[in-house]
């Protein structure tokens, strides 16, 4: 699979600065890098679990692990990255796309670390919105 | 739909490598990874021989909650349990202080590789190794050649000594430690 990150700006600019750089990178690459900081445990297993999900040409093991899973909404098909499925201290959401245009290639839309079950559908509505940008 | 080529393409795995490169707590990261790296290859090997993880705790004789919590990061495995894990999926358990220079063949290349070590009467574990010699081998005359540009230049000291390197490549390759410069010099 090719995996993308979506950026926050998706026009091409001219890379004029580290810092233009680093923002035009998206909030799933800000994400990863407080991620980093803060969780390194579920840094590292996010790192070997898009590596290995890199190496497929579907993502069909981490569906039947429930590693990925397809959200419930009838509007977009989004998909979730949960790493890992199930634990305590959190779990890494990723909520991605397929690329239509581009055979085995999604685009990472937005992510969050899930402490428990809630209702903020906040970075789920951000892929939503992602999605119908990428779609136009 | 936008073609993917009107977005900038930002490679994720490339974000990622850049942010391990650029980290500052490296050695947290490297706690973690060998971890992670044998969840996804417990769940890879799983997945081929079409085990549940109920069918590997019984393999193991433990738990599924076992296993569970196992690829769920929820408990830090001890020696015995991993070992069991990967003899339970039909593998020796491989361990080195040398992870960074540790490589694993591809697990659609691994059925090849050990034909190929039957055939040459080796353990599967000495034909790797002895693949990996090869290939370090073919790419050190490229280094050396690589260097060589340098080879017979003069090397210069901090202390403003400098000394010609004399076309030996061990004497580039190996530069003296402050405790070793003297008797260098002056053999």
């Amino acid at each position: 699979m090719n995996i993308y990150c979506y950026p926050d700006d998706n026009k091409i600019i001219q890379l004029s600065s580290k810092t233009k750089a680093e923002e035009q990178r998206g909030s799933v690459y800000k994400f990863l890098k407080k991620l980093m900081k803060d969780r390194p445990d579920l840094w590292a297993l996010t790192n070997s679990t898009l590596k290995e999900a890199q190496k497929l040409d579907d993502l069909k093991r981490f569906e039947k692990n429930k590693w990925v899973g397809k959200l419930k909404r009838e509007d977009s098909p989004i998909y979730e990255f949960r790493i890992p499925p199930t634990k305590r201290g959190g779990v890494v959401r990723i909520y991605f796309a397929y690329i239509d245009s581009k055979p085995k290639s999604i685009m990472l839309l937005s992510a969050e670390l899930k402490h428990k079950k809630g209702s903020n559908n906040g970075k789920v509505t951000q892929a939503v919105r992602r999605y119908k940008e990428m779609c136009k | 739909m936008k073609e993917i080529d009107d977005f900038k393409e930002i490679s994720a795995i490339e974000i990622l490598d850049e942010q391990y490169r650029e980290a500052e707590n490296k050695s947290e990261i490297d706690f973690w990874t060998p971890l992670t790296k044998i969840i996804m290859e417990s769940m890879e090997i799983r997945s081929k021989k079409s085990l549940s993880q109920n069918d590997l705790a019984k393999l193991m004789k433990t738990k599924q909650s076992v296993i569970s919590r196992f690829e769920n990061m929820g408990r830090l495995p001890n020696y015995d349990f991993v070992s069991r894990l990967a003899i339970a999926l039909g593998h020796p358990l491989g361990m080195t202080m040398y992870g960074d220079f540790m490589a694993v063949i591809p697990g659609e290349k691994q059925k090849m590789v050990k034909e190929f070590a039957e055939k040459e009467n080796l353990s599967t574990a000495d034909f790797t190794q002895e693949l990996l010699d090869k290939a370090v081998e073919s790419i050190t005359d490229q280094y050396v050649e690589s260097q060589s540009i340098d080879i017979n230049t003069e090397v210069v000291f901090s202390g403003g000594i400098s000394i010609d390197v004399n076309n030996t490549l061990s004497s580039y390759l190996v530069i003296p430690n402050e405790s070793q410069k003297d008797d260098r010099l002056t053999a």
